[in-house]
C-alpha cells in the first residue's frame, strides 16, 4: 500500500524564493499536573545509588589497514668532497689531504683521540670479555628447566580475493622450507560461485601482504605439493579430477595437464610424488574410488590404475572413494589409502594381478580418514585422523588401532607427526583449534591446545625442521606458527622410550585379539551345538530382513520387561510407605 | 710529526687490520685499508657516530660520546669521536 500526498502548484509559481513570515508565539498545548496521579506511585525509601570515584575510562579497538612496505637502498659511492676537488684525480684528493694534515688542530685532535684508542686496544688484547666461562653448566640448566610448551603465531596469509575460499592443502618448499605452497578450493557442494577466482599461491614467509607467486589452474586446486627432488616442480589435483603440473621458472600457467577422460571423475584429493629415479612420478587419489599413477613427462594418460574395491574384484561401482594417500620413502612398493568409508587399505604396488594389489584393511573410523601419516622414525605405525579422534595403528594389527584419543567436540580435519620427535604429532579441528599431542607426557589430553582462529581449520603442514607449522582455514587464512624449542628438540631417551610404548600397546592389542578370537570360537561351536539338538534348519544366513525383524522383536521384549520390573518395584514402594 | 708516530703506534698493535681518519664531512683523510672499503667504512659510521652522539644528548645533554666499540661475530669496529675528525679502527677479534 502505497502513502501517497498529492498537491498542486501552479507553474507560475515554480522556482519562487520562500517567503517566510513572523507571527507569535500560539500555545497548542497545555497540560497541568494532576496531583491525584500521584497516588498510583509509592515511594522508595531507602534509594540505593552507587557511586565510584575513579575514572571513567571507555576502550576501543582501530585496527589500520595493512601497511604495505616497500624496501629500497641507496648505494652511496663517494662524497663529501668539497666543491673544487673532483674525487676522480688522485692529485687533487692527494693535495687536499696534504692540506688538512697540516692543519694544528687536526695533529692535536690526533693525539689525543689516538691515545683514547690505545687504551681500549690494549684492554681488547689483554682479555677477551666475551669468554663463555660456564659452558656446560648452562647447558644443563637449560635441559632441566622445564619450560611451557607453547606456540605463537608469526605471520597470517589472507586470501587476498573477496571470495574466500578454504585453503585445503599447504605444501613447504622442500630447501630451505622459506617458501609456502597453498591450495585454494571450495569442498562445499556446488558451492563455487563464478566469481570466484581458481588461482592458488605460493608465499613467501618474510612478506604476508603479496603472495610471491600465483598459480592459475583449470579449476580449484584441492591439493598441492612440491616436488622434493626438484623444488621449482609442483603438482596439483584439481576439482574436477585432473592433474598439473607446474614450474615455478615457467610462470603461473600449468606446464601440462592430464586428459580429461583419464583422469579421475571427482576431486583428486591427495597427489604425492614417488621415490623414481627420474623423479617425475607422482600418483593421486579421489573419491571415485580410484588410484592413479602418472608420469608427468606424459600426462595424457596415467600409467597405473588401482580400484579400490574391498571385494578385490576391480568393479568400480563397489570401490571405496578415497581420501588421503600415504607413502614413505623407506618403503617403496607399499602404500597405503584413507577411504571415506573410514577404511585404512594397505596396498602393495608390486602386486602382479589387481587383486592381490590390495594387502589388507584396518577398519575402525566412524568416518572419512582425512590425514595418514607414518611415524618418521618408526615406520610400523601410523597415524590417522578421522571423525572425532586420532588413531594411531601398528601394521600388524588389523582389528583395532593401538593407541586413541578421545572423541572430541568437533570433528578433526587434518593431522601430521612432528619429523623431529616420535612422540609428538600436531591435530587440527573444525573449531579452529590446534592440538599439540606428546602421547609419552600426558597421554588423556593435548599438550598443549592453542585456538588458532575462529573458523574451522582445514588443514595442517609441519616444516622439515619441526619448528613452524602452517594452518589453513575456512576463510583462505594461512597462518604460520612457532613452537616452543621443548616440543621441537629430541628429549634424551625418547626413542627408546617412544619404542617401548609402541611395543607395549602392539602386544595388548594383540591379546586382546586373540582372546576375542577365542571367544568368538568358543560361541560358534556353542551356537552351532544348540542348532544341531535343537532343529534340522538354518540352511544359511538370515536375509537381512528377517534379522530386522527379530531384533526390533527381542528389543521390544526387553523394554516390556523392564517397564513391568519398573512398574513392581513402584508398586513395592508405594505399598511400603 | 707526532701524530704520525701515533697513528703508526696504534696501526702496528696486535690485531688491528686497519685505521681510517675522517673529517667532519665524511672525507677519509688518512687510511690503511683500499679505497672501496674505506669508502664504505667513512661513509656509514660517520652517520652511525652521529646518531650515537645525538642519542647520548638527548639521554642526558650534558653527557657527550667518547668512544665507541661495535663488536660482531668477525671484528671488533672502534670508533673514536671529536668534533671535527673521527678515528676509525679495526681490529679481529681472537675468539678463545
Amino acid at each position: 500500500m502505497e502513502i501517497v500526498h498529492v498537491y498542486t502548484k501552479r507553474r507560475n509559481e515554480f522556482g519562487r524564493q520562500c517567503n517566510f513570515s513572523d507571527r507569535p508565539a500560539e500555545l497548542h498545548v497545555d497540560i497541568l499536573p494532576d496531583p491525584s496521579l500521584a497516588s498510583n506511585f509509592i515511594e522508595r525509601d531507602p534509594c540505593d545509588v552507587p557511586i565510584q570515584c575513579t575514572q571513567e575510562m571507555s576502550e576501543h579497538e582501530v585496527n589500520t589497514e595493512r601497511f604495505e612496505s616497500d624496501t629500497r637502498g641507496i648505494n652511496h659511492v663517494e662524497g663529501g668532497w668539497p666543491k673544487d676537488v673532483n674525487p676522480q684525480e688522485m692529485e687533487q684528493t692527494i693535495r687536499f689531504r696534504k692540506k688538512v694534515e697540516k692543519d694544528e688542530h687536526y695533529s692535536s685532535t690526533i693525539m689525543q683521540l689516538g691515545s683514547n684508542m690505545e687504551h681500549c686496544i690494549k684492554q681488547n688484547n689483554a682479555i677477551n670479555i666475551y669468554q663463555e666461562y660456564f659452558e656446560e653448566e648452562e647447558e644443563e640448566l637449560v635441559e632441566e628447566s622445564e619450560e611451557q610448551p607453547s606456540a605463537k603465531t608469526i605471520n597470517v596469509f589472507r586470501d587476498p580475493n573477496e571470495i574466500k575460499r578454504t585453503a585445503t592443502c599447504l605444501s613447504w618448499h622442500p630447501d630451505g622450507s622459506c617458501k609456502l605452497a597453498v591450495a585454494y578450493s571450495s569442498l562445499g557442494f556446488q558451492n563455487i560461485s563464478p566469481d570466484m577466482s581458481y588461482d592458488s599461491y605460493i608465499w613467501d614467509i618474510e612478506n604476508p601482504n603479496k603472495p610471491e607467486m600465483t598459480l592459475k589452474p583449470v579449476s580449484l586446486l584441492v591439493c598441492l605439493e612440491y616436488n622434493p627432488k626438484d623444488s621449482h616442480i609442483l603438482v596439483g589435483g584439481s576439482y574436477n579430477g585432473q592433474i598439473a603440473y607446474w614450474d615455478t621458472r615457467k610462470g603461473s600457467q600449468p606446464v601440462e595437464m592430464s586428459t580429461i577422460e583419464h583422469s579421475h571423475r571427482d576431486p583428486v584429493y591427495k597427489v604425492i610424488w614417488l621415490q623414481s629415479k627420474t623423479g617425475t612420478d607422482t600418483f593421486s587419489a579421489s573419491t571415485d574410488g580410484q588410484v592413479l599413477w602418472w608420469d608427468i613427462r606424459k600426462m595424457s594418460e596415467p600409467t597405473e590404475r588401482l580400484v579400490l574395491d574391498p571385494n578385490k574384484k576391480g568393479n568400480l561401482d563397489n570401490a571405496l572413494g578415497a581420501i588421503s594417500l600415504e607413502f614413505e620413502t623407506t618403503m617403496p612398493t607399499k602404500f597405503m589409502v584413507g577411504t571415506e568409508q573410514g577404511l585404512v587399505v594397505s596396498c602393495n604396488r608390486k602386486a602382479k594381478t589387481p587383486a592381490e594389489k590390495i594387502v589388507c584393511t584396518y577398519s575402525g573410523h566412524h568416518g572419512p580418514i582425512y590425514a595418514l601419516q607414518r611415524n618418521p622414525f618408526f615406520p610400523k605405525n601410523f597415524l590417522t585422523v578421522a571423525d572425532w579422534t586420532a588413531r594411531i595403528w601398528s601394521e600388524d594389527i588389523k582389528e583395532s588401532s593401538i593407541m586413541w584419543t578421545k572423541y572430541h567436540m568437533a570433528y578433526l580435519s587434518d593431522g601430521c607427526w612432528s619429523p623431529v620427535r616420535p612422540s609428538v604429532f600436531f591435530t587440527v579441528k573444525m573449531d579452529g583449534t590446534l592440538d599439540v599431542w606428546d602421547f609419552l607426557f600426558k597421554q588423556n589430553d593435548p599438550t598443549l591446545s592453542l585456538k588458532v582462529c575462529d573458523e574451522a581449520l582445514y588443514s595442517l603442514r609441519v616444516q622439515d625442521n619441526g619448528r613452524f607449522l602452517a594452518c589453513g582455514s575456512q576463510l583462505g587464512t594461512a597462518t604460520l606458527l612457532e613452537i616452543s624449542p621443548g616440543l621441537c628438540t629430541l628429549q634424551r631417551n625418547e626413542k627408546a622410550l617412544a619404542t617401548a610404548m609402541f611395543e607395549r600397546e602392539t602386544k595388548r592389542e594383540k591379546i586382546l585379539e586373540a582372546r576375542h578370537r577365542e571367544m568368538r570360537l568358543k560361541e560358534r561351536s556353542r551356537s552351532e551345538q544348540s542348532k544341531d539338538e535343537d532343529t534340522k534348519e538354518g540352511d544359511g544366513e538370515e536375509s537381512v530382513e528377517e534379522l530386522a525383524t527379530r531384533t526390533e522383536a527381542e528389543f521390544y521384549e526387553i523394554v516390556e520387561a523392564e517397564l513391568k520390573k519398573r512398574a513392581k518395584e513402584q508398586e513395592k514402594k508405594v505399598r511400603r510407605d | 710529526m707526532q701524530f704520525e708516530e701515533t697513528l703508526k703506534r696504534i696501526q702496528t698493535h696486535k690485531g688491528v687490520i686497519g685505521t681510517i681518519v675522517v673529517n667532519a664531512e665524511g672525507i677519509p683523510i688518512r687510511t690503511t685499508l683500499d679505497n672501496s672499503t674505506t669508502v664504505q667504512y667513512a661513509g656509514l659510521l660517520h652517520q652511525l657516530t652521529m646518531k650515537a652522539r645525538s642519542t647520548v644528548r638527548d639521554i642526558d645533554p650534558q653527557n657527550d660520546l667518547t668512544f665507541l666499540r661495535i663488536r660482531s661475530k668477525k671484528h671488533e669496529i672502534m670508533v673514536a669521536p671529536d668534533k671535527e675528525y673521527l678515528l676509525i679502527e679495526v681490529p679481529v677479534r681472537v675468539r678463545q
